[in-house]
């Protein structure tokens, strides 16, 4: 009898501590991914295209007798994909789809297009796939590539100089009629001549950047393509307190808003007080700061910046982090920001922004369905950066995407000679466009969608476009003709800064109010040449790359710790960061940095603090 | 009579007063739990039936606020869909069948005691239990075996588990010898005791081990995601990963052209749910055929006699 209740004792104990173990496990939340393309990058024009040059070239790729001039040859081109954008847009019959049939009319080539998905994103494929050796049937393969400073580009670099899987394309280059122009001083991003495309360290060429524009647009703001990230703030609040919200600049300004939001007492949907600030709309993120607190953000460089005695701290090092983290500890404190700022799951935050819980959303931009589906959110700001100014940071020219054809591949001389075509403005009208008469008319010389396409583009019915014509329609089609393209200047080549955004009935398209908020809210622009601080890591040797590289991978946890931790705290967490710096090895980084500004002041990106 | 007696015959056995308490807590307790259980899964149905806006709004617990079919409707819009499911089906009955085949060959010889170097045989099977090649190591094998692209990818290396095997050794380890041997006295060869005596004794086993396989292709979508280039040949739960992947891309989108093309799709997480719904209801339907096998079978290895 005892040994029976001593039994049901025990087991109720062991249940009990099963179900506390499986409570302690329900109050976790995945961390968002975190999302560093929510600020606005726009590839814009800066100056205008130079009138004398004549875009519309002709193509000339040689030809065959008996065929015409783009006639490259009767083969099969197989491409590996590794861009998840395009995989995720490939026709289902590419055979017969009307772009893939033109291209085989026209050049001779059978493109292939295969794509393997990986785990998340296309990265672990492609370092599984570049490791083990792509299968022999693959002539070239295409994969994510922004700038080197991207986690593909240690794979790429891999396999094109240890394992040499790629073709050294340099000697069809030169003679091509595209991508000749890379040879151009100033044509391509600094990083892409120096880092990717003309390697010292290797013998030739190899990688190829795509996506470079042919004329630096990106200091022109063009209301129809901007896409403008950030705070957004609740119309209904602008209205009652009489606010502008492009007035909100400083940091100062921005709290004041909030503590009026506050004591304004306003309701959500349900009833409930709103909070002032809340997080990113995709979820809390530490991104998001470099919007909201863009005047207390010093570390501009990827943490890094340059002071006024010309040297070089990471922000964590500096008393400006002390700034920033008062300001939003007093933000929490006093109920003006989401305590859930930085780690609000992804569910939650969207349903506290349709609910309207939020008087600000901490960064959204003017292309996602809560804002152009109303009118109920505007943009507030930009605020000041800390040069004292809320113009956007352009970089100039960038690339995206990078090309690459295997050293196995069958002649590959017909390969490079293929995809140059498709760069050219014959081959760049065919991958936007699509086939004359079937999705376009030519008017007054110019590509005009037809209304059918246009209705498409409008829906956002991505299936139809690409497997009922297969081209890229400037990303809203088969995305893999708009990654393969480079030297692109659609403002000259066709009138328009991509298919369909010119002409059309506004009311007719959902996203008429996208383009009416960047046309109410501009922006300016200001050009800040170089790459963030952390892209020269791998300069430093490779023992020395990874405990500096785990240190700026925990900085964000470790500022959050500061920011959530009590008073006391906060100067021990920052100052055991700043020592876990040290034994990284910061300031070997550091003297490396400054060794690279004193040759070339443009090849790092440092601003608002430095000497004059 | 002893207590067990009384319960035997019927009779109410009076409890006392502790043991009633404690049988109360531990009701409660284990009702807690099948709540922990069943109101996830009743709060993926009703956001699954909801309308995807309306739920982002929040508020959806246990039943469709606003009812629609429009999230099934757009995951079954997707003809990857209908065509991963026919390959799912298909390597799910062709790999289990062949699994439980190769299997019950195997654990029956491992299982003979005059097997001449069955010692050693069964530690080089264990042995292979301790690591693994590796993803790249298992791509390079793939490729040279001629398995990449290839449907057979999904039944080949997943033919033979040693757990399983292990599992079905014990099990025809627990039929008695006798049985053979008087089998065997009867004139019937090593394959007519293993079709008409071990198989037909084995069901619980055969069910056990069926079903976890059967489960395990159900659910790979490693295999689509990083051996198949075609992706007319991926699997349906590749489908809906890659489907989920690009609802969530939309926070990675540079370019106005790209919002706009992913606007056309519903991005909610209504739609996530529907996508679970649709990849675990099939094999959610098969369980209750398996069960009373299954019960059985869970034991396999863990009680003697």
């Amino acid at each position: 009898m005892k040994k029976q209740f001593l039994k049901r004792v025990l087991s109720t104990l062991l249940v009990g501590t099963m179900v506390a173990g499986l409570l302690a496990g329900c109050g976790n939340e995945d961390k968002p991914s975190e999302n560093s393309t929510q600020q606005s990058e726009p590839d814009k024009e800066s100056e205008a295209p130079d009138p004398g040059e004549d875009n519309q070239e002709s193509d000339n790729q040689g030809g065959d007798e008996g065929h015409g001039d783009e006639w490259i040859a009767d083969r099969d081109i197989v491409v590996q994909i590794f861009v998840s954008d395009a995989g995720n847009a490939l026709p289902e019959d590419q055979e017969n789809t009307p772009i893939f049939q033109e291209i085989k009319k026209r050049t001779g080539i059978s493109l292939k297009l295969q794509y393997t998905p990986g785990q998340n994103g296309s990265l672990d494929a492609l370092t599984t796939q570049l490791n083990a050796g792509l299968d022999d049937s693959v002539d070239a393969m295409i994969c994510y590539l922004n700038n080197s400073t991207r986690p593909e580009f240690p794979v790429l670099l891999k396999a094109a100089k240890t394992d040499e899987m790629f073709a050294d394309v340099s000697e069809y280059m030169k003679n091509s009629k595209v991508y000749s122009k890379y040879y151009e001083d100033g044509y391509l991003p600094k990083d892409s001549y120096k880092n990717i495309v003309f390697r010292e360290d290797l013998d030739g060429v190899y990688l190829l950047h795509l996506n470079v524009d042919e004329v630096d647009r990106s200091m022109i703001y063009d209301p129809n393509e901007e896409y403008l990230g950030g705070p957004y703030i609740q119309k209904r609040i602008v209205d009652e307190l009489q606010i502008d919200p492009k007035s909100i600049r400083t940091p100062e300004e921005f709290y004041d808003l909030l503590v009026k939001i506050k004591e304004h007492g306003f309701k959500d949907d349900n009833g409930q007080d709103i909070i002032p600030l809340g997080p990113k709309f995709w979820g809390g993120s530490f991104d998001a700061l470099d919007w909201d607190m863009r005047g207390l953000r010093w570390g501009i460089s990827d943490g890094y910046n340059m002071d006024k005695d010309g040297k070089i701290y990471h922000e964590a090092e500096t008393d400006y982090i002390y700034d920033l983290i008062n300001y939003v500890r007093k933000l929490m404190a006093e109920g003006l920001m989401d305590r859930e700022y930085f780690d609000k799951s992804e569910e939650r935050a969207g349903e506290g922004a349709w609910s309207k819980s939020y008087g600000i959303i901490g960064d959204v931009h003017n292309y996602v369905d809560i804002i152009y589906s109303s009118e109920d959110w505007v943009p507030l700001g930009p605020l000041n950066d800390i040069e004292g100014d809320n113009k956007m940071v352009t970089t100039g020219k960038t690339g995206s995407c990078c090309l690459a054809i295997m050293e196995q591949a069958e002649n590959p001389e017909e390969v490079f000679r293929f995809f140059d075509w498709l760069c050219t403005y014959e081959g760049q009208l065919l991958c936007q466009y699509g086939i004359e008469g079937l999705s376009y008319n030519m008017v007054d010389g110019q590509p005009r969608v037809t209304d059918e396409v246009k209705a498409k583009l409008n829906e956002g019915d991505e299936e139809w476009l690409v497997n009922n014509v297969g081209a890229a329609f400037g990303g809203s089609g088969a995305y893999f003709f708009e990654c393969i393209l480079t030297n692109k200047n659609n403002i000259d080549n066709f009138g328009e800064s991509r298919p369909g955004a010119s002409g059309g009935d506004d009311s007719e398209n959902i996203f008429a109010r996208s383009v009416q908020i960047a046309k109410d809210y501009p922006r300016e622009y200001k050009l800040k040449e170089g790459m963030k601080a952390t892209a020269y890591l791998t300069t430093l040797d490779e023992a020395a790359q990874a405990p500096l590289k785990e240190a700026h991978d925990a900085w964000k946890e470790v500022l959050q710790q500061a920011i959530h931790a009590d008073e006391g705290e906060v100067e021990s967490i920052i100052n055991a960061y700043r020592d876990r710096l040290q034994r990284a090895g910061v300031e070997e980084f550091k003297a490396k940095l400054m060794e690279i500004y004193n040759e070339d002041p443009t090849s790092i990106m440092f601003y608002g603090t430095m000497p004059e | 009579m002893s207590k067990m007696q009384h319960l035997q015959k019927g009779t109410k056995v009076k409890r006392s007063p502790g043991e009633r308490i404690i049988q109360v807590i531990i009701y409660l307790v284990l009702i807690a739990i099948c709540l922990l259980i069943v109101l996830p899964c009743l709060n993926v149905l009703a956001l699954a039936f909801n309308d995807g806006k309306d739920a982002a709004r929040g508020g959806v617990y246990f039943w469709p606020r606003t009812f629609t079919l429009e999230n099934f409707q757009e995951v079954f819009k997707n003809k990857g869909i209908i065509r991963g499911y026919g390959i799912t089906i298909a390597r799910t009955v062709i790999g289990t069948f062949l699994s439980l085949l190769l299997l019950s060959l195997a654990a029956f010889a491992l299982k003979e005691k005059e097997l001449p170097g069955r010692t050693f045989i069964n530690f080089m099977i264990t042995f292979t239990m301790l690591f693994g090649g590796g993803t790249v190591p298992t791509y390079i094998q793939y490729r040279k075996l001629g398995l990449l692209n290839n449907f057979w990818v999904y039944v080949i290396p997943g033919l033979f588990s040693v757990t399983y095997l292990m599992m079905m050794r014990t099990f025809f380890e627990g039929i008695p010898d006798s049985l053979e041997e008087s089998a065997k006295l009867d004139g019937c060869g090593y394959f007519g005791i293993y079709a008409k005596i071990m198989m037909p004794l084995s069901k619980p086993v055969i069910a056990v081990v069926g079903l976890y396989t059967a489960v395990g292709h159900w659910n790979d979508w490693f295999s689509g995601a990083f051996y198949m280039m075609d992706t007319k040949k991926w699997p349906v739960q590749t489908v809906l990963q890659q489907m989920l992947n690009k609802a969530m891309s939309q926070q990675q989108i540079t370019s106005v052209a790209q919002a706009i093309a992913s606007a056309g799709g519903v991005t909610s997480n209504a739609l996530k749910m529907a996508a679970v719904v649709v990849t675990t209801v099939p094999i959610l339907c098969v369980y209750p055929f398996i069960q009373k096998y299954f019960a059985q079978g869970t034991m396999i290895g863990a009680v003697k006699g």
